[in-house]
């Protein structure tokens, strides 16, 4: 794609535009959740959609994620395209049993005669200084619900990608964005019909010597990460899997018959996390025969998010936990 | 009674049997009936049983006891004993304290020996009193990890798949873990059995002894090992960037003296630095013969002058004179515009040149800067000596290129050299002191191959859409040749020589940044069509400056070509980290004897270049034949 047809913008800025684009060409995607009307979302998301397509596609709903779960599933069964917004994903608590027995359920239950194209917009990841009921990331949980799809982006150009791709998918879609990653800034295609293939797992930097497996926050420490060993002659390879359910392991798989090392990492917590199934399935693959060291998982700590920003910054992966990941694998330390 | 069992050998059973109806007879006196029921039974062999059933508790403690439990279920046989005299007259006292101290220790004797197998338990109730407690008390929990070995996943595919006992290597990981490279020194391969199956290089059978230089290696030819001093060179290195000037002191003595000296710090040159300057678009290889080739572009460090051409070429003998009169030329008029033409005044003194060049090679090869330029930086060198300016970097390469000579150039130069990527500097020529090269010398029949080059180009051409050249066939010959033959194939580390698995064909190119080696990875595994297609994208690539750092990286072995030039017959440097180089001249006309009858062939000269440290003077001949029999008869390269 040429650079002309992409433009700076900002990663919250690019989910609008992908929200913006499929709103104005299906009349049948809405946008429910609490406080994106006048307010335009708690983090601003939402700017400017009531003004172009009023009250009846833009709704602001009461303090109930249950409602507006359970409201996007009836809409997205009979017809219509519902995207909701739960302000914070830690309060998605409160919405799961219509989504996990009924969202995800209803295609399967229903023998295939309806289907449920719901995307529920889902902000985690701690780094804001909200403390434990804020800050949480419980992709997991979601992922260990077949009939969820489970993306997220860690790019302004992959959230637009990935949300129009979502808004497409007939299944109900969980689209996390991290919190962080709202302010960043990347060139994002302007074409309208720009989708990212959900169930893709994309190579972030190439290398040879020890493979990174990040998402998220993560993913740009990891890349920090890796800069810095580059000035040391280590080649890491990091790959994103821009789908966390379901997961195209391929690439990972490849990855590490080819160097040998692996590196997974998420802000989530790491007892029961993403990185855990990620590695049961490579170390199930033919890819352990080529493991020339242990796995190592990187996530949060098993601890609630702390409100002290320090402390938060202590419970989740760092840069550092990345360098000295990866000098342990090579036998550096 | 039965979980107090005692099995054992049956001459003990025998003892003990015998002890046991003693005491019996001695404790129940009268009851001669009785104890002879209880020697028939030890005659019919029936007394093994009741033995068995002994129990400490009623041997030791109560004997009579015992004995009466004994002798009750034989108690209904009546039979008559002419014994039972006998047994009164005996002292019964004695002989009951006799027989108890022999069954203890009879008993005595089964424990210990038992020991082992006996759960510990039973021994216990046996010998109450005994102390052989501490022992079995606490039995340790095993060590898990007892027996085990400790490998990575990756080490133990490499042992299973060249069948390698892992135990056997030594762990130098964490805690004694047995990585991949542990394995790998255990991979013991002799040359020519070589299974291409494993991803992996592996460890060829080698040692110091094997390298080149030791007396006691067969065929080793006298090569001095011995290290020229780095130190030397490195403050060299130092000097010379900080200071440019320093270097370009002319050194009269250095210069002009004829022959190299002993005490002189140069290692000997003993082959051919051949460098051309050939751009991409022209490396269309073996031109045909009516073709003029492109013969002015023949840059030839002076120094191997003599090894170069050992016959005839008059002709190329004046082009050389003609490129080193370059420099002069230059030194004369240095930043006039001239015409290449008009420089056919020949040096005063060639001698000069030569160990002039010596010393500047040397130089270089400091400097790292070992490629095209390094005849240039002769000319350079000689020029500053004269001139006594720093013109380092002047690029007198091609004639044509020489009018634009002036100093507004040399800064451009500057420039580019300075950002030269890394990435080609890597696969500058290694320093020749560093290796100890032997050079082999074949002649190809390429009659066969041209014709059927004619009968397949179009096929071919439609195929892969690039035209068949005779180095296509040259490739897959020494693909499959480098196959049957590791050692080629190879590179060394310290003292080990690793053979690679696969076969990455790097070619020579000359491109906008020098000399560079793209690779055709995998050629092994290619046919003629496939290997027709990597080259010409390779070079295709080259040109278009579309070669990524991939391509640029990992050869295993390198052929390189002149024959495009005229070049009958060369040798180069071995590329880094490569064992072996192969020279390809180009195809000429002869007489040669072809079935009893001189006919005119063509043909073409190959030399291999070849480390002695990894392989010796036979590898590489074997591989020659190899690479000549299919040449020789293509319709082989069919199989």
């Amino acid at each position: 794609m040429k650079t002309s047809d992409m433009t700076k913008m900002t990663y919250r800025d690019a989910i609008r535009l992908g929200i913006t684009e499929e709103m104005r060409l299906d009349r049948d995607v809405i946008f429910l959740g609490e406080d994106i009307g006048v307010y335009g979302g708690a983090f601003g998301v939402s700017k400017g959609l009531l003004e172009e397509f009023g009250e009846e596609r833009i709704l602001d709903t009461p303090i109930s994620e249950g409602a507006i779960v359970g409201t996007a599933v009836g809409a997205a069964t009979t017809g219509l395209r519902p995207v909701c917004e739960i302000m914070f994903m830690d309060f998605i608590t409160l919405g799961l049993d219509a989504l996990v027995n009924q969202g995800a359920k209803m295609r399967y239950m229903f023998g295939g005669q309806c289907r449920v194209p719901m995307v529920l917009r889902l902000p985690a990841g701690s780094g804001t200084g909200a403390a434990a009921q804020h800050s949480q990331s419980l992709e997991a949980w979601l992922c260990h619900v077949p009939g969820l799809k489970v993306v997220t982006p860690s790019t302004p150009a992959q959230a637009k990608g990935l949300i129009k791709a979502a808004i497409r998918d007939n299944n109900p879609v969980c689209f996390i964005e991290h919190k962080m990653l709202y302010d960043t800034v990347g060139l994002v295609p302007l074409d309208d019909e720009y989708t990212l293939e959900i169930g893709k797992t994309i190579v972030e930097r190439p290398g040879k010597d020890v493979t990174i497996v990040a998402y998220g926050t993560t993913l740009a420490k990891a890349i920090e990460a890796a800069e810095f060993l580059d000035e040391e002659g280590i080649r890491v390879e990091i790959l994103n899997p821009l789908t966390l359910y379901p997961m195209d392991m391929k690439p990972i798989i490849e990855s590490v018959i080819k160097t040998g090392c692996l590196i997974v990492a998420h802000e989530a917590v790491k007892t029961g996390g993403v990185g855990g199934e990620i590695v049961a399935r490579v170390v199930e693959s033919e890819a352990f025969d080529y493991l020339t060291a242990p796995i190592i998982r990187l996530g949060g700590l098993d601890v609630p998010i702390p409100f002290n920003q320090e402390l938060e910054a202590a419970a989740v992966p760092q840069r550092n936990d990345f360098v000295h990941g990866v000098y342990r694998l090579l036998n550096r330390e | 009674m039965m979980e107090n069992e005692i099995i054992l050998p049956k001459e003990k059973l025998d003892m003990v049997a015998e002890n046991l109806t003693n005491t019996a007879a001695a404790g129940l006196t009268g009851t001669i009936k009785e104890e002879a029921v209880l020697q028939d039974d030890k005659s019919e062999a029936d007394l093994q049983e009741a033995a068995v059933d002994i129990s400490a508790e009623t041997v030791a403690a109560i004997p009579s006891e015992a004995a009466v439990e004994r002798t009750e279920p034989g108690g209904d046989i009546a039979v008559e004993d002419p014994a039972d005299e006998y047994l009164q007259e005996e002292n019964l006292e004695e002989k009951l304290t006799a027989a108890i101290e022999a069954l203890e220790r009879n008993l005595e004797q089964t424990i210990k020996e038992g020991n082992k197998e006996q759960p510990s338990k039973v021994l216990r109730e046996i010998i109450k009193d005994e102390v052989i407690e501490e022992p079995q008390e606490n039995p340790l929990e095993p060590d898990p990890r007892a027996g085990k070995v400790r490998a990575t996943p990756a080490a133990r595919r490499i042992a299973r798949e060249f069948k390698v006992e892992i135990d056997k290597a030594t762990g130098t990981g964490p805690n004694g873990r047995i990585e991949v490279d542990d394995v790998k020194k255990l991979v013991v391969i002799q040359p020519g059995t070589f299974d291409y199956k494993s991803k992996e290089p592996v460890v060829i059978k080698t040692s110091l002894d094997k390298i080149a230089g030791n007396p006691s290696n067969l065929f080793s030819t006298p090569v001095k090992l011995e290290e020229i001093p780095d130190k030397k060179t490195v403050t060299r290195k130092k000097l010379k960037d900080m200071n440019q000037k320093i270097e370009k002191v002319p050194n009269p003595e250095l210069d002009f003296v004829p022959f190299v000296d002993e005490n002189d710090e140069k290692p000997e040159t003993k082959d051919a630095d051949v460098v051309t300057k050939i751009s991409a678009l022209d490396f269309v290889p073996f031109v045909d013969l009516k073709a003029e080739p492109l013969r002015e572009e023949i840059i030839v460090k002076p120094t191997p002058m003599h090894l170069l051409y050992e016959s005839e070429s008059e002709d190329q003998g004046l082009k050389n004179r003609k490129s080193r009169g370059l420099p002069r030329k230059n030194q004369a008029q240095d930043k006039n515009k001239n015409d290449i033409k008009a420089a056919t005044s020949v040096p005063t003194v060639t001698e000069a040149v030569v160990s002039d060049s010596n010393e500047v090679t040397e130089v270089n090869e400091v400097n790292e800067v070992n490629e095209v330029n390094e005849v240039n930086e002769v000319k350079k060198e000689i020029i500053i000596d004269t001139v006594r300016e720093p013109l380092r970097e002047t690029e007198i390469t091609e004639n044509t290129e020489i009018t634009e000579n002036n100093e507004e150039n040399h800064e451009e130069k500057i420039v580019t050299r300075t950002v030269r990527p890394k990435a080609i500097r890597k696969y500058l020529i290694k320093k020749k002191v560093e290796t100890a090269v032997i050079s082999l010398t074949t002649e190809i029949d390429m009659t066969e191959i041209k014709d059927l080059r004619k009968k397949i180009t179009k096929k071919i051409e439609e195929q892969a859409r690039y035209r068949c050249t005779y180095t296509d066939f040259l490739l897959l010959a020494t693909s499959r040749a480098l196959v049957k033959h590791p050692l080629i194939n190879a590179r060394r580390e310290d003292d080990t020589v690793v053979a690679h698995a696969h076969v990455n064909m790097g070619l020579t190119v000359e491109s906008d940044h020098g000399f560079i080696v793209p690779v055709i990875p995998n050629a092994q595994t290619m046919n003629f069509v496939e290997i027709v297609k990597s080259r010409g994208d390779l070079l295709k690539a080259v040109k278009n400056k579309h070669l990524s750092q991939d391509q640029l990286e990992g050869s295993t072995f390198t052929i390189t070509n002149l024959g495009m030039y005229g070049i009958r017959e060369f040798t180069a440097i071995i590329n880094q980290t490569n064992s072996a180089i192969l020279s390809v001249g180009e195809v000429v006309q002869r007489i040669r004897i072809h079935q009893g009858e001189p006919v005119v062939r063509s043909v073409m000269k190959i030399s291999l270049n070849l480390d002695q440290r990894v392989a010796n003077g036979v590898d590489g001949a074997k591989f020659l034949q190899d690479i000549k029999a299919d040449m020789e008869n293509p319709s082989l390269l069919l199989f």
